[in-house]
């Protein structure tokens, strides 16, 4: 409600059949899953997309939207040039290398929310890039149908996400899609490797999830599981 | 059987406009002024000088 004095709202639904307006619109901004939020200019073009997952996750978007939308206005300054850089390196706007973003994280009077959120961005990349290679893995083999192969993809993440909990990597509760799956994903890789206390860890972790009661059904299967290790 | 699994994924329209409906009657959509067709959004824009926030949902499925 906040946010709609800074933006013009607009609703999409999405409704599978022939009369509700722009029927055509989620799908030609490459748009995946329900519920997304999208940011455009004036003239239709993109800033950035994010999945509603939590009220901070939210806020945090248009904070970030008000940033990129104000970069004309702030001028040239070392702190606003900071700012957009580090908001385009973690939400993946554009290529931005480790070296510019640590660059950015130390611009003096940078705020406090930031170099935070520049640090949960180191911390959780090397998480971040196993899921990457994985979704790569599963989409070359579906191009071809290998099932099997998208299977073993899969299995390698977990195997590899179990491998860097056991190395004590952790990834912070964030509210994020990669929370889940990469909580998730060092599960299933503790139920194979037959380690109960790494399970319990990662079954804990995704209970703590803010999306947990959706899942609470899947919980509940998985709390089975472990219960019958 | 092909034609079983194509009949399966097709929509029955008349419940897909009842869930339309139903869902343009959600109290989120009262709260704020809502545009519903892009292009009036995009108008919108312009004329105020602010840009648009697009929330993307369905009403086929929870």
């Amino acid at each position: 409600v906040a946010a709609s004095k800074n933006f013009v709202p607009y609703v999409n639904i999405t409704a599978r059949y022939d009369g509700p307006p722009d029927q055509e619109v989620f799908e030609k901004y490459g748009l995946e899953g329900f519920p997304t939020f999208l940011f455009l200019d004036s003239e239709g073009v993109r800033l950035f997309d994010f999945r509603p997952e939590t009220e901070a996750v939210t806020a945090e978007a248009i904070g970030d939207a008000k940033v990129l939308l104000a970069k004309a206005a702030s001028g040239d300054s070392e702190l606003g040039k900071a700012r957009v850089t580090l908001i385009e390196g973690f939400r993946e706007l554009r290529e931005v290398s480790e070296a510019e973003l640590a660059s950015a994280a130390a611009v003096k009077g940078l705020e406090a929310d930031f170099v935070r959120r520049y640090n949960a961005f180191v911390e959780t990349k090397p998480f971040r890039d196993a899921i990457k290679a994985m979704q790569k893995g599963v989409q070359r083999a579906m191009d071809v149908g290998n099932r099997e192969a998208a299977e073993a993809a899969q299995k390698e993440l977990q195997s590899k996400l179990y491998a860097m909990c056991k190395e004590g990597k952790t990834y912070p509760e964030d509210g994020s899609f990669e929370y889940v799956m990469v909580w998730n994903s060092v599960f299933e890789g503790a139920l194979e490797a037959k380690d109960k206390a790494t399970a319990e860890k990662a079954l804990a972790a995704l209970e703590k999830a803010p999306q947990a009661a959706q899942f609470g059904e899947y919980l509940e299967r998985q709390r089975g599981r472990l219960n019958e290790l | 059987m092909a034609a079983a699994a194509s009949a399966q994924r097709q929509y029955d329209p008349e419940q897909m406009a009842k869930n339309y409906e139903e869902k343009l009657q959600k109290e989120f959509l009262k709260k704020i002024p809502w545009e519903h067709k892009l292009a009036d959004a995009l108008a919108k824009s312009k004329e105020t000088k602010l840009p648009l926030l697009a929330y993307f949902t369905r009403s086929y499925a929870p």
